[in-house]
Protein backbone atom coordinates (compact mmCIF):
# COMPACT_ATOMS: atom_id res chain seq x y z
CA UNK A 1 0.00 0.00 0.00
CA UNK A 2 1.25 3.59 -0.23
CA UNK A 3 1.42 5.68 2.51
CA UNK A 4 1.50 9.42 2.93
CA UNK A 5 -1.08 9.70 0.14
CA UNK A 6 -3.54 13.15 0.03
CA UNK A 7 -7.29 13.59 0.42
CA UNK A 8 -7.94 12.90 -3.30
CA UNK A 9 -6.05 9.83 -3.83
CA UNK A 10 -7.76 8.57 -0.47
CA UNK A 11 -10.97 9.46 -1.80
CA UNK A 12 -10.56 6.87 -5.44
CA UNK A 13 -8.81 4.49 -3.19
CA UNK A 14 -12.03 4.54 -1.49
CA UNK A 15 -14.17 4.45 -4.30
CA UNK A 16 -12.30 1.77 -5.99
CA UNK A 17 -12.32 -0.51 -2.72
CA UNK A 18 -16.21 0.22 -2.52
CA UNK A 19 -16.73 -0.56 -6.21
CA UNK A 20 -14.68 -4.01 -5.79
CA UNK A 21 -16.93 -4.99 -2.31
CA UNK A 22 -20.16 -4.53 -4.24
CA UNK A 23 -18.79 -6.79 -7.39
CA UNK A 24 -17.41 -9.19 -5.35
CA UNK A 25 -21.00 -9.36 -3.37
CA UNK A 26 -22.86 -8.99 -6.24
CA UNK A 27 -20.67 -11.35 -7.77
CA UNK A 28 -21.17 -14.68 -5.72
CA UNK A 29 -25.19 -14.04 -6.16
CA UNK A 30 -24.94 -13.70 -9.43
CA UNK A 31 -23.24 -17.23 -9.91
CA UNK A 32 -25.86 -18.58 -7.98
CA UNK A 33 -28.76 -16.98 -10.18
CA UNK A 34 -27.21 -18.55 -13.11
CA UNK A 35 -27.05 -21.65 -11.74
CA UNK A 36 -30.80 -21.38 -10.66
CA UNK A 37 -31.25 -20.35 -13.99
CA UNK A 38 -29.28 -22.97 -15.94
CA UNK A 39 -31.16 -25.34 -13.94
CA UNK A 40 -34.48 -24.12 -14.53
CA UNK A 41 -33.81 -23.81 -18.34
CA UNK A 42 -32.48 -27.44 -18.12
CA UNK A 43 -35.50 -28.51 -16.51
CA UNK A 44 -38.31 -26.79 -18.27
CA UNK A 45 -36.65 -26.87 -21.79
CA UNK A 46 -34.02 -29.84 -22.33
CA UNK A 47 -35.04 -32.59 -19.73
CA UNK A 48 -38.90 -32.34 -19.07
CA UNK A 49 -38.76 -34.69 -16.84
CA UNK A 50 -41.78 -36.66 -15.90
CA UNK A 51 -41.67 -38.45 -12.84
CA UNK A 52 -43.42 -37.08 -9.87
CA UNK A 53 -39.77 -38.57 -7.92
CA UNK A 54 -37.81 -36.03 -10.59
CA UNK A 55 -40.17 -32.95 -9.85
CA UNK A 56 -39.39 -33.50 -5.96
CA UNK A 57 -36.25 -33.97 -7.30
CA UNK A 58 -35.94 -29.99 -9.47
CA UNK A 59 -37.52 -28.06 -6.28
CA UNK A 60 -35.49 -28.91 -3.77
CA UNK A 61 -32.36 -28.33 -6.22
CA UNK A 62 -33.58 -24.96 -7.25
CA UNK A 63 -35.03 -24.66 -3.97
CA UNK A 64 -32.24 -24.80 -2.31
CA UNK A 65 -30.14 -22.55 -4.26
CA UNK A 66 -32.50 -19.86 -3.97
CA UNK A 67 -32.40 -20.30 -0.30
CA UNK A 68 -28.30 -19.52 -0.47
CA UNK A 69 -29.43 -16.65 -2.86
CA UNK A 70 -31.54 -15.37 0.05
CA UNK A 71 -28.91 -16.11 2.47
CA UNK A 72 -26.42 -14.07 0.37
CA UNK A 73 -28.83 -10.90 0.69
CA UNK A 74 -29.19 -11.32 4.33
CA UNK A 75 -25.79 -11.50 4.69
CA UNK A 76 -25.23 -8.45 2.59
CA UNK A 77 -27.86 -6.44 4.59
CA UNK A 78 -26.10 -7.76 7.73
CA UNK A 79 -22.77 -6.47 6.41
CA UNK A 80 -24.07 -2.84 5.54
CA UNK A 81 -25.56 -2.45 8.79
CA UNK A 82 -22.00 -2.33 10.35
CA UNK A 83 -21.49 1.16 11.25
CA UNK A 84 -17.67 2.09 12.35
CA UNK A 85 -18.71 5.23 13.16
CA UNK A 86 -20.68 3.52 16.68
CA UNK A 87 -18.88 3.55 19.80
CA UNK A 88 -15.97 0.58 19.80
CA UNK A 89 -18.44 -1.75 22.42
CA UNK A 90 -21.47 -1.41 19.97
CA UNK A 91 -19.61 -1.97 16.62
CA UNK A 92 -18.12 -4.52 18.11
CA UNK A 93 -21.15 -6.36 18.67
CA UNK A 94 -22.59 -5.20 15.62
CA UNK A 95 -20.19 -7.08 13.75
CA UNK A 96 -20.57 -10.27 16.91
CA UNK A 97 -24.32 -10.20 15.66
CA UNK A 98 -23.11 -10.37 12.20
CA UNK A 99 -20.70 -13.54 12.66
CA UNK A 100 -22.89 -14.87 14.57
CA UNK A 101 -25.50 -15.14 12.15
CA UNK A 102 -22.88 -16.26 9.45
CA UNK A 103 -21.61 -19.40 12.12
CA UNK A 104 -26.01 -20.43 11.85
CA UNK A 105 -25.48 -20.11 7.94
CA UNK A 106 -22.36 -22.14 8.08
CA UNK A 107 -23.97 -24.77 10.39
CA UNK A 108 -27.29 -25.96 10.21
CA UNK A 109 -28.08 -23.94 7.14
CA UNK A 110 -25.64 -25.18 4.49
CA UNK A 111 -25.26 -28.54 5.78
CA UNK A 112 -29.25 -28.36 5.02
CA UNK A 113 -28.59 -27.17 1.44
CA UNK A 114 -26.47 -29.61 0.70
CA UNK A 115 -28.35 -32.43 1.55
CA UNK A 116 -31.66 -31.35 -0.36
CA UNK A 117 -29.45 -30.14 -3.11
CA UNK A 118 -27.77 -33.83 -3.27
CA UNK A 119 -31.08 -35.65 -2.63
CA UNK A 120 -32.36 -33.84 -5.33
CA UNK A 121 -30.25 -34.25 -7.31
CA UNK A 122 -30.17 -38.30 -7.20
CA UNK A 123 -33.93 -38.13 -7.36
CA UNK A 124 -33.56 -37.55 -10.90
CA UNK A 125 -31.60 -40.89 -11.13
CA UNK A 126 -33.95 -42.89 -11.10
CA UNK A 127 -35.89 -41.09 -14.85
CA UNK A 128 -31.69 -40.64 -15.74
CA UNK A 129 -31.87 -44.30 -15.92
CA UNK A 130 -34.24 -44.28 -18.90
CA UNK A 131 -32.04 -41.83 -20.61
CA UNK A 132 -28.43 -42.91 -20.09
CA UNK A 133 -26.59 -46.39 -19.93
CA UNK A 134 -25.74 -47.64 -16.69
CA UNK A 135 -22.01 -46.51 -16.95
CA UNK A 136 -22.57 -43.18 -17.60
CA UNK A 137 -25.26 -42.77 -14.81
CA UNK A 138 -22.56 -44.14 -12.67
CA UNK A 139 -19.79 -41.75 -14.00
CA UNK A 140 -22.42 -38.95 -12.74
CA UNK A 141 -22.98 -39.92 -9.55
CA UNK A 142 -19.33 -40.35 -9.06
CA UNK A 143 -18.35 -37.12 -10.11
CA UNK A 144 -21.44 -35.51 -8.15
CA UNK A 145 -19.81 -36.91 -5.03
CA UNK A 146 -16.43 -35.46 -6.20
CA UNK A 147 -18.04 -32.11 -6.64
CA UNK A 148 -19.55 -31.82 -3.13
CA UNK A 149 -16.41 -33.08 -1.60
CA UNK A 150 -14.39 -30.50 -3.35
CA UNK A 151 -17.21 -27.84 -2.29
CA UNK A 152 -16.96 -29.10 1.29
CA UNK A 153 -13.47 -28.55 1.25
CA UNK A 154 -13.66 -24.82 0.50
CA UNK A 155 -16.89 -23.98 2.52
CA UNK A 156 -14.89 -26.00 5.34
CA UNK A 157 -11.96 -23.46 5.02
CA UNK A 158 -14.25 -20.62 4.73
CA UNK A 159 -16.17 -21.56 8.36
CA UNK A 160 -12.48 -21.96 9.96
CA UNK A 161 -11.67 -18.27 8.77
CA UNK A 162 -14.94 -16.80 9.86
CA UNK A 163 -14.58 -18.88 13.28
CA UNK A 164 -11.15 -17.50 14.48
CA UNK A 165 -12.72 -13.63 13.59
CA UNK A 166 -15.48 -14.60 15.43
CA UNK A 167 -13.63 -15.53 18.74
CA UNK A 168 -11.42 -13.07 17.82
CA UNK A 169 -14.70 -10.80 17.98
CA UNK A 170 -15.71 -12.02 21.71
CA UNK A 171 -12.36 -12.28 22.55
CA UNK A 172 -12.33 -8.22 21.99
CA UNK A 173 -16.00 -8.13 23.58
CA UNK A 174 -14.68 -9.37 27.09
CA UNK A 175 -11.68 -7.41 26.37
CA UNK A 176 -13.78 -4.07 25.89
CA UNK A 177 -15.91 -5.09 28.97
CA UNK A 178 -12.94 -5.57 31.57
CA UNK A 179 -12.33 -2.69 34.18
CA UNK B 1 -25.94 10.40 -0.27
CA UNK B 2 -28.51 11.51 2.64
CA UNK B 3 -28.52 14.94 1.15
CA UNK B 4 -24.89 15.46 1.15
CA UNK B 5 -23.64 16.49 -2.76
CA UNK B 6 -20.88 15.00 -4.11
CA UNK B 7 -19.01 18.60 -4.00
CA UNK B 8 -20.02 19.02 -0.16
CA UNK B 9 -19.04 15.66 0.61
CA UNK B 10 -15.20 15.66 -1.16
CA UNK B 11 -15.01 19.36 0.41
CA UNK B 12 -15.46 18.70 3.93
CA UNK B 13 -13.32 15.59 3.44
CA UNK B 14 -10.70 17.24 2.64
CA UNK B 15 -10.98 19.52 5.55
CA UNK B 16 -11.48 16.80 8.09
CA UNK B 17 -8.10 14.69 6.34
CA UNK B 18 -6.32 18.81 6.45
CA UNK B 19 -7.21 18.75 10.06
CA UNK B 20 -7.64 15.15 11.56
CA UNK B 21 -4.95 13.01 9.85
CA UNK B 22 -1.96 14.16 12.16
CA UNK B 23 -4.46 13.02 15.20
CA UNK B 24 -4.96 9.57 13.29
CA UNK B 25 -1.84 8.95 12.67
CA UNK B 26 -0.60 9.42 15.81
CA UNK B 27 -3.28 7.04 17.28
CA UNK B 28 -2.49 4.65 14.72
CA UNK B 29 0.89 5.14 15.10
CA UNK B 30 0.85 3.98 19.04
CA UNK B 31 -1.31 1.27 18.16
CA UNK B 32 1.16 -0.40 15.55
CA UNK B 33 3.93 -0.07 18.25
CA UNK B 34 5.96 3.02 16.74
CA UNK B 35 5.63 1.03 13.05
CA UNK B 36 5.51 4.22 11.19
CA UNK B 37 4.71 2.15 7.80
CA UNK B 38 2.11 0.13 9.27
CA UNK B 39 0.61 3.11 11.15
CA UNK B 40 0.31 4.82 8.09
CA UNK B 41 -1.03 2.01 6.51
CA UNK B 42 -3.59 2.16 8.94
CA UNK B 43 -4.38 6.05 8.98
CA UNK B 44 -4.90 5.82 5.33
CA UNK B 45 -8.17 2.54 6.44
CA UNK B 46 -9.15 5.10 8.60
CA UNK B 47 -9.64 8.04 6.59
CA UNK B 48 -10.88 5.04 3.57
CA UNK B 49 -13.63 4.35 5.84
CA UNK B 50 -14.09 8.24 6.80
CA UNK B 51 -15.42 9.19 3.35
CA UNK B 52 -17.41 5.92 3.21
CA UNK B 53 -19.40 6.96 6.44
CA UNK B 54 -19.23 10.83 6.25
CA UNK B 55 -22.49 10.94 4.34
CA UNK B 56 -24.36 9.13 7.75
CA UNK B 57 -22.95 11.60 9.70
CA UNK B 58 -25.62 12.78 11.96
CA UNK B 59 -24.01 15.39 13.77
CA UNK B 60 -24.97 13.99 17.00
CA UNK B 61 -20.96 14.17 18.24
CA UNK B 62 -18.31 16.79 17.49
CA UNK B 63 -15.97 15.48 13.98
CA UNK B 64 -13.34 14.93 16.45
CA UNK B 65 -14.94 12.06 18.40
CA UNK B 66 -16.80 10.72 15.49
CA UNK B 67 -13.25 10.88 13.73
CA UNK B 68 -12.25 8.79 16.99
CA UNK B 69 -14.77 6.31 17.07
CA UNK B 70 -13.95 5.40 13.17
CA UNK B 71 -10.07 5.26 14.26
CA UNK B 72 -10.79 2.90 17.30
CA UNK B 73 -12.71 0.84 15.21
CA UNK B 74 -11.00 0.37 12.18
CA UNK B 75 -7.49 -0.46 14.19
CA UNK B 76 -9.43 -3.28 15.84
CA UNK B 77 -11.10 -4.23 12.66
CA UNK B 78 -7.67 -4.16 10.89
CA UNK B 79 -5.84 -6.57 12.90
CA UNK B 80 -8.64 -8.79 12.99
CA UNK B 81 -8.69 -9.20 9.17
CA UNK B 82 -4.97 -9.01 9.02
CA UNK B 83 -3.95 -11.83 11.42
CA UNK B 84 -1.06 -12.78 10.30
CA UNK B 85 0.36 -8.76 11.41
CA UNK B 86 -0.61 -9.31 15.02
CA UNK B 87 2.69 -10.28 15.95
CA UNK B 88 3.77 -6.62 14.93
CA UNK B 89 7.39 -6.72 16.09
CA UNK B 90 7.97 -3.53 18.44
CA UNK B 91 9.79 -0.76 15.95
CA UNK B 92 13.99 -0.64 16.61
CA UNK B 93 13.59 -0.22 20.32
CA UNK B 94 17.61 -0.93 20.44
CA UNK B 95 18.58 1.15 18.14
CA UNK B 96 17.08 4.25 19.08
CA UNK B 97 17.73 3.52 22.31
CA UNK B 98 21.56 3.56 22.26
CA UNK B 99 21.76 6.68 20.17
CA UNK B 100 22.56 9.62 22.15
CA UNK B 101 22.07 12.28 19.73
CA UNK B 102 18.87 11.83 19.27
CA UNK B 103 17.52 11.59 23.08
CA UNK B 104 13.86 12.83 22.30
CA UNK B 105 13.41 10.41 19.44
CA UNK B 106 14.60 7.77 22.26
CA UNK B 107 12.46 8.54 24.74
CA UNK B 108 9.55 8.51 22.02
CA UNK B 109 11.08 5.01 21.21
CA UNK B 110 10.41 3.92 24.50
CA UNK B 111 7.43 4.99 25.22
CA UNK B 112 6.17 3.26 22.00
CA UNK B 113 7.84 0.72 22.78
CA UNK B 114 6.42 0.05 26.52
CA UNK B 115 2.76 0.97 24.69
CA UNK B 116 2.99 -1.43 22.45
CA UNK B 117 3.50 -4.12 25.42
CA UNK B 118 0.15 -3.03 26.57
CA UNK B 119 -3.43 -5.57 24.76
CA UNK B 120 -4.64 -3.61 21.98
CA UNK B 121 -7.43 -2.09 23.47
CA UNK B 122 -5.21 -0.37 26.23
CA UNK B 123 -3.09 0.43 23.74
CA UNK B 124 -5.82 2.41 21.97
CA UNK B 125 -7.05 3.86 25.21
CA UNK B 126 -3.95 5.27 26.58
CA UNK B 127 -3.41 7.28 22.72
CA UNK B 128 -6.14 8.95 23.66
CA UNK B 129 -5.34 10.00 26.96
CA UNK B 130 -1.85 11.12 25.72
CA UNK B 131 -3.17 12.98 23.05
CA UNK B 132 -5.01 14.82 26.19
CA UNK B 133 -8.73 13.79 25.24
CA UNK B 134 -11.54 14.10 28.37
CA UNK B 135 -12.26 11.03 29.79
CA UNK B 136 -16.10 11.34 29.03
CA UNK B 137 -15.45 11.42 25.36
CA UNK B 138 -12.81 7.98 25.46
CA UNK B 139 -15.96 6.52 27.39
CA UNK B 140 -18.35 7.62 24.51
CA UNK B 141 -15.58 6.26 21.74
CA UNK B 142 -15.44 3.08 23.64
CA UNK B 143 -18.88 2.31 24.91
CA UNK B 144 -17.99 1.92 28.18
CA UNK B 145 -19.33 3.81 31.51
CA UNK B 146 -16.98 6.44 32.84
CA UNK B 147 -16.63 4.82 35.78
CA UNK B 148 -14.85 1.96 34.34
CA UNK B 149 -12.40 3.50 31.70
CA UNK B 150 -11.40 5.62 34.82
CA UNK B 151 -10.40 2.44 36.53
CA UNK B 152 -8.92 0.64 33.92
CA UNK B 153 -6.90 4.14 32.63
CA UNK B 154 -5.93 4.22 36.01
CA UNK B 155 -4.89 0.41 35.87
CA UNK B 156 -3.13 0.83 32.24
CA UNK B 157 -1.10 4.04 33.11
CA UNK B 158 0.47 1.46 36.35
CA UNK B 159 0.97 -0.86 34.06
CA UNK B 160 2.48 1.47 30.90
CA UNK B 161 5.03 3.33 34.19
CA UNK B 162 5.99 -0.90 34.55
CA UNK B 163 7.07 -1.26 31.37
CA UNK B 164 8.90 1.69 31.23
CA UNK B 165 11.32 1.16 34.47
CA UNK B 166 12.06 -2.20 32.99
CA UNK B 167 13.08 -0.46 29.64
CA UNK B 168 15.59 1.77 31.34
Amino acid sequence: MQNSLDSSTIIKLAEQKKRSTTRTQLANVSILVVVVLALLAYFLLVAKFQFTLSHIGEVLMCGSILLRIAIELASMFYAKRIDLSEAALKNNDSILRYYSFRKKIHGTVTITIIIFYSVGFYMLTPEFSHWFPLWLLILIDLSYILAALIFSYFIRSAIRREMTALNEIKRLREDLLEQ
Amino acid sequence: MNGMSSRAHKIQFEELYQQYHPMVLQMCRGYMKGHEELAKDLAQEVFINVWNALPGFKGNSSHKTWIYRITVNSCLNYLRNKKEQANIPIETIEQNHTDDSQPLESEIAKLYAAIGLLPEIDRLIIMMVLNEIDYDEIAQVMGVSSGNLRVRIHRIKKNLKNHLNNAN
